[in-house]
């Protein structure tokens, strides 16, 4: 990809992948379906996460799965609601270069 | 480096973290090589690089320095420290290669040219140097002795006070029946005068005492710098 991410926009990212799931999704699958999107290393999330979980955005929990625990990421309430915000943005955002693009922002 | 060698090492330089943040790393690592399978195990392992980078973008996100930071389609980086993942292509193949080594750590123990170059300069300038440097350790000794004897001397001084003191209190004493005024006058006198014969070998007891213990250490200091650097002494090893 040519196109830097900012911290923000892998935020936004990282929040409508663990959005998408009502019982919550685990750091692997978070990372590959993120890479989907972007592409981001294999420990690029834990930190984003880390961060994400202690803003409250995100909460954890751990659940037994084939005689061992993995932890859960499920997005909260104020994770939505910032999620939201980052849709928004983004949509003004992507309308605006589209329209730069292609050249019908005249005003 | 195997996964377990990898972790240990994860772990040890993680020392720094505050324990939470330590084990909650720890997990989410190890989960996530459970997850992606033994298969995937080097691939990944690979792509971390090594434990203490791993672990400096632990820290890093602690410190919020992520914000800072940029994630760039090569993942993190944060101006220092770049988290590189191998181009897409060439992750997607079988990778067969063995691990990337750690960029450019290597550091050459001694320096061969200086050496050599020390060596010369002593061989060079050896015959000025010696007896210039003998001479300088002999009027260094002598200023030292100097002193010492100064310090002595006066130490001595005390001391003669204090007993010439001690001797006209006696004397005081002793007159007390025959001459009870001028007894009492010697007797006084006889104490300050010890008082102050005290107070020199005092002072000069312990300006030696001082003296010595430092040059002492000043001593063993020069001695042992041409083996341990520039530490200083002191501490015992």
């Amino acid at each position: 990809m040519v196109f830097n991410t900012g911290a923000a926009l892998l935020d936004a990212i990282v929040l409508a992948v663990v959005s998408r799931k009502a019982e919550g999704t685990y750091g692997y699958k978070i990372t590959q379906e993120v890479r989907g999107a972007i592409e981001v290393s294999e420990s690029t999330l834990y930190p984003v996460l880390r961060r994400l979980q202690k803003d409250e955005c995100l909460e954890v929990y751990d659940r037994e799965c084939g005689g061992r625990n993995r932890r859960y990421y499920k997005i909260t309430e104020k994770g939505r609601l910032q999620l939201n915000l980052y849709e928004g943005e983004w949509s003004l955002y992507a309308a605006k270069i589209t329209g730069i693009f292609q050249g019908g922002i005249d005003t | 480096m195997n996964r377990t060698e990898f972790m240990q090492a994860f772990q040890n330089a993680l020392y720094d973290v505050p324990s939470e943040e330590r084990d909650a790393a720890l997990e989410y690592y190890n989960d996530y090589l459970d997850d992606a399978g033994p298969e995937k195990e080097e691939q990944i392992l690979q792509e971390w690089g090594s434990p203490e980078r791993l672990a400096q973008s632990i820290r890093g996100g602690m410190n919020g320095k992520l914000e800072n930071g940029e994630f760039t389609e090569h993942g993190f980086s944060d101006g220092e420290e770049k988290f590189v993942p191998a181009p897409a292509d060439e992750r997607k193949q079988e990778s067969q290669s063995p691990p990337p080594v750690e960029k450019a750590r290597k550091k050459t123990g001694v320096n061969i040219w200086k050496l050599v170059s020390i060596v010369l300069l002593c061989i060079l300038l050896g015959p000025v140097c010696i007896p210039i440097a003998a001479a300088a350790g002999a009027v260094l000794v002598t200023i030292v002795l100097l002193i010492a004897a100064v310090l002595f001397v006066f130490l001595a001084i005390g001391l003669a006070i204090l007993c010439s003191g001690v001797a006209i209190a006696v004397a005081g004493v002793a007159k007390l029946f025959v001459f009870p005024a001028g007894a009492l006058v010697l007797f006084g006198c006889g104490l300050l005068i010890t008082v102050v014969g005290g107070l020199i070998t005092w002072l000069f007891g312990w300006l030696v005492v001082k003296s010595s213990a430092w040059l002492f250490r000043a001593v063993v200091d020069l001695c042992r710098r041409p083996f341990h650097g520039k530490r200083r002494g002191g501490a015992g090893q």
